[in-house]
């Protein structure tokens, strides 16, 4: 017997609600980034090193080359979550397949897709994305390629505990006497249940993919022809003693947008039930 | 044990009680924005006395849990508590929280929990659990307690010397059967020398014969120590055998007090009635199972067929543990197998080998003579799971669950599964609207039913019912017996029928196969097996079946003497 004391509806917290705003304000950039700053945000526009507030029309001013800086943020967000959430959409992608297929079928294909998910796991993401870009070349597609094969073990190895949890129930032997074959059970009535937890993922994957674009970016591994937040820091480097802005500002947006995306998942998981802060 | 004449008179008043209580009201806050706070229990009055013990009784959603929890001082705060609850020899009213009442719980009234897995923290040895509630009433540090732990210990059948001593004070909760763990649950609940005990369900998540034990020590415990309990369970026979009075308790209200033999017997209320005749059917062998048999069906092959079946599985800790050695079984059409045994004598594994979901390792499962192919004669055989919630996906409408056996099994899609899936929900006694709703916006009865309709969508020959109505207040039960008990009759459908439960057995089976530890120890006639049993097994599993008209103490008494 047991007796249900819950069922209160649970409250948006500060911390999601925070990060609900600044996350919509980085995909608002992102959506207005070529209206806000229209043309090439690799042009030059103005005289080189204006520093900001210094002049109306530049107030994040210049940079080396002359190229507006709020110009360069607003399409890097852009490039940041384009790439942040294609790469995170590929890993939780490839995580699911493996995890399900691991956990369900067992035996062998456990086994076989479980080695696997741990030699990708030995190797540290941000060295193996760097390894395949190197190889594959630099483009965004690549790039987003690359984080998404270096990035799917956490969501396989969640996915596949979900499922062997899931498959032991009773509604999995009802599908099996009403004479559904494996896969459809695996995919139609197990995977859906095992899929809450992932959304807890979510946030730190995508937080995760921007801070590794921006790293591969930095070190001039991204598409060249995208201004990439990452890229910006690295042009500002050799400034830093004079023009600290030139690195400080784009920083600060990258520091915001994983804010951002790891609090809104968090807010996210809690929402589900999946973690419990009071 | 005290004269209880004095209760039949007036069963409140009980001015020599130890525990009383009145007008107890509990209200749990309100369950989200815009409703009202929930009431549990309201109006309720109860007393118990000196080394008796009250059976609170009821349904699921009557009240009872709250009730226990309520005395117990455990339910969460926010909780709003109206009433009086008295202690003999304390002053004030003890559901007030405040100085009174510390130190009450736990010590004077504490508490045996349903699930003695749950109540025992996994990570202690069961003795260190035990030091700390001996330790914390009596204002020792625990290491000094242990003197104290394996005198209680001793004292529920763990002893610490003897002929069956082991230093069961150093065991974890995991080394332990779930009897030894709900004995250890008692211990801790001793420690205080409490005046009050409180069990809520204690022998539910135990077999019948452990259940008998637990029993026993329990009302030795109760006589020796004069202490008063609450025992709250589901079981009315049980309730009826263990309890000196009987607390009845609908939608959280005491319908009914009395002594037990007199509510057993005579009930005064039309819902007590009910129960009472749903729940003793085991007992009263008014009901005897039709037998619908035809003659000459034993000696034709039609029918399912288990022939010596052997399964094991790998242990913990390496070697194999026998599940199944040598079982054969039959099942003709129409024909209804009761298949009874404890926890771990192999009877899901075989029900779960008669429908295909698991492999004999040897032995065979043959269908009219001829052996029978999982994948292409599924729909042959289905199976009704024990937990109706468990065996729905709870992101699936019930009809969902429905469209699959139809369409892989008899190919049936669109409409014509749409009106196929009305008629079975309505066959099973459903409202076809509630095809669209969620597995959690149905009771456990409607889902059961469900869970029916889905087996029976395949049109099988035979169904496996594993518990089937195990997880259902008696009410129910008695409704789902009777659905199945017309499908046998109507359709024909042979029927294994997996129960722990002599009572649903004996009310529904023809022939009845009694397993213990894998192997089949008698099997005949359901009335022949249950009544005249030839073998001591089935006759130790039938004594520690509580009847509902005899008081356990009386059985306590004849086995001293004989």
């Amino acid at each position: 017997m047991t007796l249900d004391l819950q069922g209160s509806v649970p409250r948006v917290s500060t911390g999601s609600a925070v990060g609900a705003t600044l996350l919509s304000a980085v995909i608002l950039a992102a959506i207005f980034a070529s209206w806000l700053a229209p043309g090439d945000p690799l042009d030059m526009v103005a005289r080189p090193l204006l520093t900001p507030l210094q002049d109306a029309r530049f107030p994040l001013g210049t940079d080396q080359l002359g190229r507006d800086v709020l110009a360069g943020l607003l399409h890097g967000a852009r490039v940041s979550m384009a790439v942040g959430a294609a790469a995170a959409a590929a890993a939780i992608g490839v995580g699911i397949l493996v995890g399900t297929l691991a956990g369900f079928l067992g035996r062998f294909t456990d086994d076989f897709l479980m080695r696997i998910t741990e030699a990708f796991q030995t190797v540290p993401t941000f060295l193996l994305a760097l390894a395949l870009v190197s190889v594959l070349g630099a483009s965004a597609a690549n790039v987003v390629i690359a984080i998404g094969i270096s990035s799917w073990p956490a969501t396989a190895r969640l996915v596949r505990a979900e499922v062997l949890r899931l498959k032991r129930a009773e509604f999995v032997d009802a599908a099996r006497l009403a004479g559904r074959v494996p896969l459809a059970i695996a995919f139609y009535e197990v995977l859906p249940g095992a899929l809450q937890p992932v959304v807890a993922l979510i946030g730190i994957t995508v937080g995760e993919a921007i801070l590794v674009e921006s790293a591969l970016a930095f070190l001039g591994l991204s598409d060249p022809n995208l201004n990439s937040w990452g890229g910006m820091i690295a042009n500002g480097r050799a400034l830093l003693r004079n023009a600290p802005y030139l690195v400080a500002i784009p920083g600060i947006a990258i520091a915001t947008a994983v804010l951002a995306v790891t609090l809104v998942g968090d807010g996210l998981a809690s929402r589900f039930g999946l973690i419990n802060r009071r | 044990m005290t004269d209880s004449a004095a209760y039949e008179a007036n069963p409140i008043a009980g001015d020599g009680a130890v525990l009383k209580v009145t007008d107890l009201r509990v209200r749990f806050p309100a369950p989200g924005r815009g409703s009202s706070p929930v009431t549990a229990v309201s109006n309720l009055s109860l007393s118990v006395d000196e080394g008796q013990v009250l059976s609170l009784i009821g349904e699921s959603g009557s009240g009872k849990s709250a009730t226990l929890l309520a005395i117990a001082a455990l339910l969460p705060a926010g909780t709003a508590l109206e009433g009086d609850m008295r202690l003999s020899g304390r002053d004030g009213n003890l559901l007030v929280p405040g100085s009174r009442r510390r130190g009450i719980a736990g010590r004077h009234i504490s508490m045996v929990f349903q699930n003695p897995g749950a109540s025992l923290n996994p990570v202690l040895s069961v003795g260190s659990q035990i030091d700390e509630v001996a330790a914390a009433h009596r204002g020792l540090v625990p290491a000094e307690a242990r003197g104290i732990t394996e005198e209680l210990l001793d004292r529920v059948g763990l002893p610490h010397s003897g002929p069956q001593a082991k230093n069961w004070a150093r065991a974890y909760p995991h080394q332990l059967s779930g009897g030894q763990k709900q004995r250890i649950a008692i211990a801790a609940a001793l420690a205080g020398n409490p005046r009050v005990l409180l069990a809520d369900e204690p022998t539910t998540a135990l077999d019948a014969t452990v259940q008998a034990q637990i029993l026993d020590l329990l009302l030795e415990l109760v006589d020796e120590r004069s202490i008063a309990m609450i025992f709250v369970t589901h079981d009315l026979a049980l309730a009826a055998s263990i309890g000196d009075r009987i607390a009845v308790m609908r939608t959280g209200r005491l319908i009914e007090v009395g002594s037990a033999g007199e509510i057993a017997r005579r009930p005064q209320k039309t819902y007590t009635g009910e129960l009472m005749r749903t729940a003793l059917s085991f007992t009263r062998s008014a009901s005897a199972p039709p037998a619908v048999q035809k003659p000459g069906r034993e000696t034709t092959k039609e029918g399912l067929l288990l022939r010596s079946i052997h399964r094991s599985f790998p242990a913990r800790g390496g070697g194999r543990v026998q599940a199944l050695s040598g079982v054969t079984l039959k099942i003709g059409s129409g024909e209804i197998v009761g298949l009874i045994g404890e926890s771990g004598s192999g009877k899901t594994t075989l029900g779960r080998i008669t429908v295909g979901l698991e492999k004999a390792e040897s032995g065979e499962v043959i269908l009219d003579g001829s052996p029978f192919d999982p994948r292409g004669q599924r729909a042959t055989v289905q199976m009704v799971f024990q937990d109706p919630l468990a065996s729905f996906n709870p992101r699936r409408a019930i009809k969902e669950a429905l469209v699959h056996p139809l369409r892989r099994h008899l190919g049936l899609t669109g409409r014509s599964a749409r009106a196929r899936i009305e008629e079975l929900l309505d066959e099973v006694g459903l409202d076809p609207a509630l095809g669209s709703r969620q597995p959690n916006q149905l009771s456990g009865g409607q889902l059961q039913r469900a869970a029916i309709a889905r087996a029976l969508a395949a049109r099988p020959r035979f169904v496996v019912c594993d518990e089937a109505v195990a997880s259902l207040d008696v009410s129910v039960r008695a409704q789902i017996l009777e659905l199945l008990e017309r499908l046998r009759a109507d359709e024909g459908l042979g029927i294994l029928m997996i129960s722990h439960d002599l009572g649903v057995v004996k009310s529904i089976a023809d022939r009845t196969v009694v397993l213990f530890n894998g192997r089949e120890v008698e099997s005949g006639p359901t009335g022949q097996v249950l009544k005249s049993p030839r073998e001591g097994y089935t006759r130790k599993l039938i004594a520690a079946v509580p009847s509902g008209l005899v008081p356990w103490r009386e059985r306590l008494q004849d086995e001293a003497v004989g």
